[in-house]
């Protein structure tokens, strides 16, 4: 008898989840393309940037009502699960996670936090020249000084990083372990 | 990620996905579309 004999196909992922990571992952994209490259390009990554804050708002909603999979408290790691799943992370007998696997669920987090400290920054930004965020004039210059340097030096380069982690993450899964978290 | 489905044993819960759960998320979504909206014109309304 097959492994597979004890398993049947079952929904994992909402549409809405699965729409979440595609349009974010697009916007991101965009976001990168269109950063600090002139006006008209400037527009668009204003208006991909607020099309972020709206996916993260409503992923932290969904990561409460939504479904059983998308839910934080499915797939909020304890320490000793994350510990346990790195000691056992080159086993090839470890069970696949069904939903997020420890690691996965970190970076969902760290990728929600990062996101929105992203958009937030970027409201309050300002390049001294001809582009400044919606909040710019609304709060003290210090803020938008600290914001500006944060958005471009730190918090871009920082889900460069991340989204590289990613990628890299979902590539081993496909080839060392035989997962395609592309498609499944 | 893209399939959404997965071969998992038996008695593992499925996440609800039918047509109302799918208008609820689109409701969710028009919230904080609207919420951002808001946001982002927060300078002309000061």
């Amino acid at each position: 008898m097959t492994p597979q004999a004890h398993t049947i196909k079952t929904r994992i992922w909402d549409l809405p989840t699965r729409l979440f990571h595609i349009l974010l992952a697009l916007c991101v994209l965009g976001l990168v393309i269109t950063g600090g490259n002139g006006d008209l390009a400037m527009t668009v990554h204003f208006y991909l940037g607020y099309t972020v804050l709206t996916l993260v708002f409503f992923r932290i909603i969904w990561g409460i009502v939504g479904g059983h999979w998308s839910r934080f408290v499915t797939f909020i790691p304890s320490p000793s699960s994350l510990l346990s799943y790195l000691r056992n992370f080159k086993n090839p007998d470890l069970k696949p996670s069904v939903g997020h696997n420890p690691l996965g669920a970190i970076s969902v987090f760290v990728f929600l936090v990062v996101l929105a400290l992203q958009g937030l920054s970027g409201l309050m930004s300002d390049d001294d020249i001809s582009i400044s965020g919606p909040w710019a004039a609304l709060v003290p210059n210090a803020w938008v000084e600290f914001a500006t340097q944060y958005h471009t030096e730190i918090g871009f380069p920082l889900i460069l990083v991340l989204t590289g982690v990613h990628i890299a993450a979902v590539l081993y899964h496909l080839h060392a372990k035989k997962q395609n978290l592309i498609v499944r | 990620m893209i399939d959404g489905d997965k071969l998992a044993s038996p008695n593992t819960p499925a996440s609800r996905d039918s047509l109302q759960t799918r208008l609820f998320a689109l409701v969710v979504v028009g919230v904080c579309a609207y919420g951002v909206y808001r946001m982002v014109t927060l300078s002309t309304a000061v």
